[in-house]
């Protein structure tokens, strides 16, 4: 007995230095994580006390994120739209931000038709640790009986496990890269022109961009089980709390357009009627169109540039303004 | 499961501690070795369900065939029958899963079979035809319990990459008791510790520069492909030496004692003598298995280097279905023959400059090795010879190999702590006892030089081991 506690003991002593380096990955992230991480730590602490009283909120991805200026499209607007994020990390944000704050009136939601298809950005979800575990527990439960092959792939559970204990394996590169407090300043600073900018982020600064973006890949919308259930549920938690919805397509460039398949379009509109056709909600319109945008207008291939930003937000308040959106009850 | 990975540091324990309950509680082994097996094909199924039943299958064929060449009724006829249906069975399986794509895409590019193959699965057939070949030549007994045989067969730290143990020396380990021993314990600890700085430490940042060297061959000069080649030299040795460490370490947590796989190999002054501490329980397989079979070196010289010959071809057949591979071969046991041929010559060389020539004979060997295909091996070895360019030597900063300034002190430092252990290791024969038996505060600062480096280096690379896919 005596032995078995002498290595116990030594086992932990011997793992000082890696719980050392989980606390860091743990109280350090604004100062070694990159810009995405800024995005979401400044959507999940908004959910927690929000910057402005807002009566709008535009929900999203990162198209949303960087077409829509709140301060331009209508009063007490805000962005809470996440980059990289699917309908499922977005669920749980908007959910989140109903259970602490109460339901906004309005919402715009605005996701990249390709986000129905792809979750190509899973391991940064469990990478921020911004899901609590049980809302992680929850989505693989359903990503198992959907059998989705991202959320769902083999050695996720461990990998989970990894990143929520901050492991060194998951978070030193990135600490290496940042030399452990390098991104500090960056972030905080980007941090704060997000508030500036009432959540509205620009992703690509470029005075035009003629590449192609990822929808352009699909050659038919072959959607995911996963995302579909939560954009549904997405849009019955809104619909619950009695929020008027519309929801609109994130503009494309011209490049785009020209190399996008009509099969995809197709059925991507095809789920969109199928959203609009969920007819209970009374108080929600569908906008099917894909706006398609001079290459001018994109900061990067995928992404408005600040200009675009301004068109589209006022293509879209126009359009909100001829609906009397917001004197929808 | 990696031993590298999350799920092996909650196995281990697991594993380790239901074991010395089980061998506690029963005076039979019956029950921990049941424990063992479960653990074994748990772990080997892990990657793939069906893995196991392969594994099964040349369980029961080599037990079964023990027994029946053990039984008094058996004639020597008999007796060579069952042996050679055995080894035509499982040499006939490893051959249908390492060279079935190969071939039948020579026969039909386009309908070309797709065979996975099983990992581990050279390692655990001719380990597991030890058992067979010592029955056969007398040398042990079959066993008696069919639970301790299956446990040896399926032993999973040696399961996917070795070392290749021989029935006579781990299969009775599986009849002793094995209680916990805080002593053995903290050895193999150290063991596995080495075994990942040597993985993680070297092997995964060495194959950052080699991967970079390699995948832009073409633009790269002869001096560079050279030093991205005596990189990959030393990144294979701390890449297997790693795993055979961990293995090692892991089996003498739990009780049992494997044979040493690599004993300072880079510090040999020959060839022939390199093969006697590289990959060592692979090498003893052949010699007891094919060399000596086929007359070794009682039956003159030409016959013993064509003997040499065969044997380092069948090794490189065995590495895998390129012809890259059976050249890499074929090279390997033509040094040594010309080595011996020019003994008196080599006989006037000082030491170091022998350990030099080997080392360097060595990673001439491993352009084949490391290249994709013939065509790749053929450029990079035409462009050191003829494109050697050596003013890039003074134009090719370290720095510029993928790794970065402080990744590459880190490297430096690694490399620096492998000399070290190397050296202590060839003069005491183990250093693992030496740091154990070390004062307190001595002890503590090595264990953690070897944690920190570890840590630092768990997000560095790949995590799978380059013998996995043989």
């Amino acid at each position: 007995m005596k032995d078995i506690l002498k290595l116990i003991r030594n086992f932990i002593l011997l793992s000082i230095p890696l719980m050392v380096l989980c606390v860091l990955a743990y109280i350090l992230p604004m100062s070694y994580m990159g810009p995405e991480y800024v995005m979401w730590k400044e959507e999940f602490e908004n959910s927690d006390d929000p910057y402005i009283d807002a009566e709008t909120l535009i929900i999203g991805d990162s198209r949303a994120k960087s077409s829509v200026l709140p301060a331009m499209l209508h009063d007490d607007t805000y962005n809470i739209a996440i980059g990289g994020a699917t309908p499922i990390e977005t669920y749980y944000a908007v959910k989140n931000y109903i259970d602490k704050n109460g339901a906004p009136k309005y919402a715009v939601v605005v996701f990249a038709p390709y986000h129905m298809c792809d979750i190509d950005n899973w391991d940064q979800t469990l990478y921020f640790n911004f899901l609590r575990p049980s809302e992680i527990a929850e989505i693989y439960a359903k990503a198992v009986e959907l059998g989705d092959p991202v959320v769902a792939r083999k050695g996720r559970i461990p990998e989970m496990i990894s990143y929520r204990l901050r492991l060194p394996s998951k978070y030193l590169s990135q600490m290496y890269e940042a030399d452990f407090i390098g991104n500090r300043d960056a972030n905080r600073e980007m941090f704060d022109s997000i508030r500036d900018d009432l959540g509205y982020l620009e992703f690509g600064d470029a005075d035009g961009d003629d590449g192609e973006t990822r929808e352009v890949f699909h050659e038919s919308f072959d959607y995911s089980e996963l995302v579909v259930y939560y954009y549904e549920k997405l849009v019955d938690l809104l619909s619950d709390n009695e929020v008027s919805v519309v929801i609109a397509q994130p503009p494309i460039n011209v490049a785009s357009d020209e190399a996008m398949h009509e099969e995809f379009i197709t059925g991507y509109t095809g789920f969109m009627d199928h959203i609009e056709y969920r007819r209970r909600y009374y108080n929600m319109k569908v906008i099917k169109e894909i706006p398609v945008y001079p290459n001018k207008l994109f900061g990067d291939s995928i992404h408005v540039n600040r200009k675009g930003a301004e068109a589209y937000t006022k293509e879209l308040r126009e359009y909100l303004e001829s609906e009397d959106f917001w004197m929808w009850d | 499961m990696l031993f590298n990975s999350v799920e092996f540091a909650f196995f281990l324990p697991v594993v380790a501690v239901v074991y010395f309950m089980l061998q506690e509680r029963f005076a039979s082994r019956t029950a921990a070795n049941v424990w063992l097996i479960f653990a074994s094909y748990f772990y080997y199924m892990y990657a793939d369900v069906r893995y196991g039943l392969l594994l099964l299958a040349v369980t029961a064929v080599t037990y079964i065939s023990g027994h029946l060449m053990g039984s008094s009724t058996m004639t020597r006829g008999k007796r060579r029958t069952v042996l050679i249906i055995t080894v035509v069975l499982l040499i006939g399986a490893l051959f249908f899963f390492k060279y079935a794509s190969l071939l039948s895409s020579l026969i039909a590019e386009d309908e070309a079979l797709a065979v996975i193959l099983p990992v581990g699965i050279s390692f655990y057939i001719f380990q597991s035809l030890t058992y067979v070949f010592e029955i056969y030549q007398d040398k042990a007994k079959p066993s008696p319990s069919m639970i301790s045989y299956v446990a040896f067969a399926s032993f999973f730290p040696v399961l996917l990459s070795g070392p290749i143990e021989k029935s006579s020396h781990l299969l009775p380990q599986f009849e002793e008791k094995h209680v916990f021993d805080y002593e053995r314990i903290r050895h193999g600890l150290i063991r596995m510790a080495y075994g990942y700085f040597l993985k993680l430490v070297l092997a995964s940042r060495l194959a950052i520069a080699v991967d970079l060297i390699y995948d832009s061959y073409t633009e790269m000069t002869g001096y560079q492909l050279l030093l991205g080649t005596c990189l990959y030299s030393v990144q294979i040795f701390c890449d297997f030496a790693s795993y055979s460490t961990i293995a090692i370490g892991v089996a003498e947590i739990l009780g049992f004692t494997l044979t040493e796989n690599f004993t300072q190999p880079f510090f040999t002054d020959s060839c022939a003598s390199f093969w006697r501490h590289w990959h060592i329980t692979l090498n003893n397989w052949f010699r007891d298995y094919v060399y000596i079979p086929l007359g070794g070196n009682r039956k003159g010289t030409a016959r013993k280097y064509l003997n040499i010959f065969i044997v380092f071809t069948l090794s490189g057949m065995w590495h895998g279905a390129d012809i890259t591979y059976i050249l890499w071969g074929m090279l390997s046991g033509l040094f040594q023959i010309i080595e011996a041929l020019i003994a008196p010559l080599r006989a006037r060389f000082p030491r170091w400059l022998k350990v030099i020539f080997t080392f360097m004979l060595f990673t001439f060997s491993m352009f084949l090795f490391r290249s994709e295909d013939m065509g790749q091996a053929v450029t990079i070895i035409g462009k050191v010879f003829t494109e050697f360019k050596p003013e890039s030597i003074l134009t090719t900063s370290p720095f510029s190999l993928g790794l970065g300034v402080v990744q590459f002190f880190f490297l430096i430092a690694g490399i620096i702590v492998l000399l070290i252990y190397d050296i202590v290791n060839e003069r005491t024969g183990d250093t693992a006892a030496r740091i154990a038996a070390c004062r307190t505060p001595v002890r503590w600062a090595i264990y953690y030089l070897l944690v920190m480096m570890i840590l630092g280096s768990t997000s560095i690379g790949a995590q799978q081991f380059i013998y996995f896919q043989f």
